[in-house]
């Protein structure tokens, strides 16, 4: 974050230095006219053509420190910002997994945003605001100074005043705006209530009590801003009489400075117009310095996310030797202190088609972290294809692997670009054939606009079997040596089930799939299944060896076949 | 559209333009007052009597502050009348929403159609609670000030005018351009923070299929295009400050330079031409707000459009009334065509018949339209051809609400309102008694769960039912649905996602309501139509 800065920082001096110079083209101006009066009121003859040609001169040198001014600066904040966007962008497929499981993606992604949000408001508006209000500031006191010491005293004696009227807001005002917002929050959620429960707000003809609800909760919102009409009303009164104070001061400081002769009338007219312009510019310096602090700490964040962990990688590119696909031998892993894992071995041998299953909680999830390298174990080892996992290229060993995790994911791009994200350059046709081995080819022909119909949140709408296929035609293309299926837990009807699991079963053969299984159907086709409990292989075999030892699994799987006959 | 706009207000309109002109004329008649006390000070700095300069303060002092008095009270009245009409609104659009066709809120995904709304009602409100005012009040101001520098120098007061008027109109040039550019900008914006949405929220995929750099390189070209953008915009808005300083410095100094030769002319006085000076800054910076302020207004104009547009919007419309057919069918549908879109039909001439007092299970595989001819049945979405009908009755015939009245519906994902439990149950019967209540509670065996609840029936269900398990918001819907006590009973896979203890709960629950009625029960697994007297296989 502050190499980007830096690399910016000629633009912001260039700001600062205009903003300088059209201070001071103003500071001349009114003084050449302020000694203008003072000829006048000496009894000398005025000719406004005199005064032209100068006047003239720090207008256009100020149109142009205006325009650089403005526009350096708002080239820095660009620039800036578009630098960091970037680097954020890139920066995030390398941070850590252990960072969003943590955090959650949902409060990463609102964090970011206003954080840059945050940023790009400092950067094009606040600091422009800043150097301007102190240039001016500067300048003018300077000039001031020059004038009369006593006429600075003066100013120094009035600031508080401008401060004090800028900075006046009661304790009850910021609470009632905070009881606003809960208020609006509250309007809002339930908003997002009576439509997400439209369908029941209808067939149950809840038209009128759900208006009921919304009315009374913008009644609500109502009464707080009638409150806080009140009180900000008095306050705005109050702040514009304090914000008089310091014009009466100086006014009468001035006049009387010009009754005993310390300054000249002139002087004491070119001294208003100035301190009326630079008190106007302070006034909002507090709150310019307010919003500084906040930025400051958005800039901090992102420099964090900058600088946050990478996931570390070895540097083998080139896999091991033997028969062995996964092994885990004697694994432990823990979420901060909440253990998942303990002392977890199994091995899973190529082109072997293996099954975890076991009650929610029992480490199925966390296998495949783990597998994929998102987690690396507290204790114990972890090896790809007779390799530690940790001494491989990370990048390299996830080649080797393809994943397809329970929620189907697809972003919004065409169904065939999404497809396509399984392997970086594959022609149309080797996308249609993944399709096909997915059985979702001729549902994507179905829609009207094929392979280009876009997907996600504004795209089509899919089921979830239809969404599972096409992550499955992505593994597909991948044709990566290691299949990871991380089964819905929801219900896939028959259909979709018996689709997807057609696709698994034309897979080569030397494929290895690890299935995580919550419908005990697709076990019954594994060669082996490992039965999770409490963070261990408690019983490993095929499903009949399985069943016949009557252990865990088979409870399991008996009451699994009695809920499905029974529905 | 403004007008239209205002009009909205109702009631709260009189008020509301009485505190905008009152409020803005007695600030600046504050303002003027302010600018009095530098002329009345030169003017005694010719004078010099003595105590002279403590009156003049003091007078001028005394008269600002009656109206600060003035103002407290009419902005007051303004404030109230903005968040009046902002409520008003509110209402309006609310009731609106809850009139809407169910077909609206399937084809506008429910998120991006509720944040669209909040987001146009939040701009039209501003109208309302700030842009409105500050186009207009600047306009008062103006003529305030217009007023005062007249009478105190007609020469120089319309010499001013006519420079300012230049700038607005230099100004407003700049505008359209700028207005254009920002919209493309914003749009470029939420393509950005699209991706980063989903560079995160797909970070797993990212990951294991390495795509973080090809999306890295669609980020850049989009992120570049913004620069280039806003590049643009930076130099427009330098323009545009540059032709501003212009006019600030060039009227300052022009102004300046008349004046003293107004004075050295005998036609003006120092103090006089001080106190327009003063007045002058704020005088010009409204001509400015006025441009600064108007493409606010009309991006909210846009907004407010919209909300006419749905306002306008057709509303959930009673279908045609058919004449009644005979049979003992409880429903019953005769050729019915229909797809949520033109080019996907679900259903081609369907036909169904549902007898009384019987359980039907409506199989079939996915995408055959079994939900959907739930939602048919309770005129979510009117077919393309064909009738539907309840005990011989079309649902043109019955009307939406008499229809509705007849069937208690369970959809496959029960929804629960971030309500008390107990309200969330009496939805189904909003005039019922508690002790009705919770007699449909214990009928669904949900009693129990809600009596281990500190609160108990005043628990919070929490947003969606969040303080919920899928079995417990099962059955909250089954007692929803018992309370209702309607003659048909629509099951659309109610036991989809519990674990068997739940499961078999929600079963026992499920055969208390049945006893009856007729039920129409939609499975999704082959397996669960035991309970079934009829099968319908789609």
């Amino acid at each position: 974050m502050r190499a980007i800065v830096k690399k910016y920082s000629w633009l912001i001096m260039v700001q600062g230095a205009a903003a300088l110079l059209l201070s001071f083209a103003l500071v001349k101006g009114v003084d050449i006219v302020s000694g203008a009066v003072d000829e006048l009121l000496a009894g000398g003859s005025v000719r406004p053509a005199a005064y032209a040609p100068p006047l003239l001169l720090f207008t256009l040198l100020a149109v142009l420190a205006a325009y650089l001014k403005n526009y350096s600066g708002k080239a820095a904040a660009i620039g800036i910002l578009g630098d960091c966007r970037r680097a954020v962008f890139a920066k995030l497929p390398r941070i850590e997994y252990a960072y969003y499981d943590q955090s959650g993606t949902g409060k990463v992604v609102s964090r970011l945003i206003s954080d840059v949000k945050e940023a790009e408001k400092f950067f094009s508006d606040i600091l422009l605001e800043i150097i301007s209000t102190l240039a001016t500031g500067l300048v003018t006191f300077v000039y001031i100074g020059r004038i009369s010491g006593w006429l600075l005293l003066a100013v120094a004696i009035s600031y508080p005043f401008v401060l004090a009227s800028v900075k006046i807001i009661s304790k009850r005002v910021i609470e009632l705006a905070r009881l606003r917002k809960s208020y609006i929050d509250a309007e809002t959620a339930k908003v997002y209530d009576v439509i997400g429960g439209m369908e029941i707000a209808k067939s149950y003809n809840l038209q009128d009590v759900m208006a009921g609800r919304l009315a009374s909760a913008a009644a609500d919102v109502f009464g707080v801003e009638v409150k806080r009409a009140r009180i900000t009303s008095y306050m705005e009164a109050l702040r514009m009489l304090l914000k008089w104070i310091p014009g009466i001061i100086c006014l009468g400081v001035g006049a009387v400075m010009v009754v005993r002769g310390m300054i000249s009338a002139g002087e004491l007219m070119a001294f208003l117009i100035l301190t009326e312009r630079a008190f106007d510019a302070l006034s909002g310096l507090p709150y310019c310095l307010n919003e500084a602090a906040d930025a400051a700490v958005a800039l901090e964040r992102l420099s964090e996310l900058l600088h946050a962990p990478e996931e570390a990688s070895g540097g083998i590119k080139q896999l091991g030797v033997g028969d062995i696909a996964v092994e885990f031998a004697g694994v432990g892993f823990a979420y901060g202190e909440q253990p998942v894992l303990h002392d977890l071995s199994f091995a899973v041998r190529r082109g072997e088609r293996v099954a975890f299953v076991g009650e929610s909680g029992s480490g199925k999830s966390t296998v495949f972290k783990l597998i994929c390298g998102f987690a690396s174990p507290d204790a114990g080892s972890y090896r790809l294809f007779g390799r530690d996992f940790a001494d491989y290229d990370v990048a390299f060993a996830r080649e080797h692997i393809a994943l397809i995790t329970q929620e189907a994911f697809l972003f919004p791009a065409g169904i065939g670009e999404n497809v396509g994200y399984g392997r970086a350059g594959a022609t149309q046709t080797e996308i249609e054939a993944a399709c096909r081995s997915a059985n979702i080819h001729d549902f994507i022909m179905s829609l009207p606009e094929g392979y280009d119909t876009v997907t996600g949140e504004r795209g089509v709408k899919m089921s979830g079997g239809e969404r599972q296929r096409l992550t499955l035609a992505r593994a597909f293309l991948k044709d990566a040596d290691i299949l990871l299926l991380d089964e819905p837990t929801s219900a896939l009807d028959s259909e979709n089930e018996r689709l997807l699991g057609e696709a698994v079963a034309k897979l080569s053969r030397d494929k290895t799939v690890i299935y995580i299984a919550h419908r005990l159907s697709t076990v019954a086709g594994c060669d082996r299944i490992f039965y999770l409990e409490n963070g261990a292989v408690k019983e490993s075999g095929s499903h009949a060896e399985l069943l016949r030892r009557g252990g865990g699994y088979a409870r399991l799987y008996h009451a699994w076949e009695h809920a499905e006959e029974g529905a | 559209m403004l007008l239209k706009v205002l009009k909205m207000m109702g009631g709260a309109l009189a008020p509301y333009l009485f505190g905008i002109l009152l409020m803005t004329a007695s600030l600046r008649g504050f303002m003027v007052v302010k600018a009095f006390l530098i002329r009345d000070v030169f003017a005694w700095l010719e004078t010099r009597e003595p105590g002279g300069l403590a009156a003049v303060i003091l007078q001028n002092l005394a008269v600002g502050c009656a109206l600060l008095l003035v103002y407290i009270f009419t902005s007051y009245i303004y404030k109230i009348a903005s968040k009046r009409g902002v409520m008003n609104l509110k209402n309006v659009v609310y009731a609106k929403i809850l009139r809407l066709p169910m077909r609206y809120f399937a084809d506008t995904k429910s998120g991006e159609l509720i944040s669209r709304v909040f987001y146009d009602m939040g701009q039209t409100s501003d109208i309302y609670e700030a842009k409105f005012r500050r186009l207009v009040a600047p306009i008062i101001s103006a003529a305030v000030y217009f007023g005062v520098m007249l009478y105190l120098n007609v020469p120089l007061a319309l010499g001013l005018f006519a420079a300012n008027l230049l700038a607005m109109l230099l100004n407003a040039r700049y505008i359209g351009q700028t207005r254009r550019l920002r919209r493309g900008i914003s749009a470029l914006n939420a393509r950005l923070t699209e991706q980063l949405n989903n560079v995160i929220g797909g970070v797993g995929i990212v990951k294991i299929f390495g795509i973080g750099g090809r999306l890295g390189a669609a980020y850049g070209r989009d992120n570049d295009e913004l620069i280039r953008q806003q590049k643009k915009d930076a130099r427009l808005s330098g323009e545009l400050e540059s032709v501003n300083t212009f006019f600030d410095f060039f009227c300052s100094f022009a102004f300046l330079c008349l004046g003293v030769w107004f004075v050295a002319q005998g036609e003006a006085t120092l103090g006089v031409l001080a106190a327009i000076y003063s007045l002058y800054g704020d005088f010009s910076s409204q001509f400015l707000l006025v441009c600064k302020y108007l493409p606010g207004l009309s991006g909210c104009l846009v907004s407010a459009e919209r909300i006419f547009a749905l306002l306008a919007e057709a509303e959930e419309a009673e279908p045609a009334a058919l004449p009644p057919v005979g049979g003992a069918f409880a429903a019953e549908m005769r050729g019915v065509t229909f797809g949520y879109d033109a080019k996907r039909r679900i259903l081609q001439n369907f036909n169904m018949q549902i007898e009384r007092a019987v359980v039907t299970a409506v199989t079939g595989v996915s995408g055959r339209g079994k939900s959907t001819l739930g939602k048919l049945l309770l005129g979510f979405y009117p077919p393309e051809t064909g009738g539907i009908y309840i005990n011989g009755h079309s649902l043109g015939e019955l009307g939406l609400y008499q229809a509705r009245e007849l069937i208690a519906y369970v959809p496959q994902e029960p929804y629960i309102f971030n309500v008390t439990l107990a309200e969330n149950i009496r939805y189904g019967r909003p005039d019922a008694t508690d002790e009705a209540v919770i007699q449909a509670a214990k009928f669904a065996n949900a009693h129990d769960f809600i009596m281990q609840r500190p609160e108990g029936y005043a628990a919070p269900a929490g947003e969606r039912g969040s303080f919920l398990s899928g079995g417990e918001k099962q059955r909250i819907a089954i007692a929803r649905a018992i309370l209702k006590d309607a003659p048909i009973l629509l099951l659309d896979e109610a036991t989809s996602a519990l674990d068997n203890a739940n499961e078999r709960l929600v079963q026992n629950a499920l055969a208390n309501l049945m006893r009856d009625k007729t039920t129409i029960m939609i499975v999704h697994r082959p397996t669960s139509i035991a309970a079934a007297d009829r099968v319908l296989k789609m």
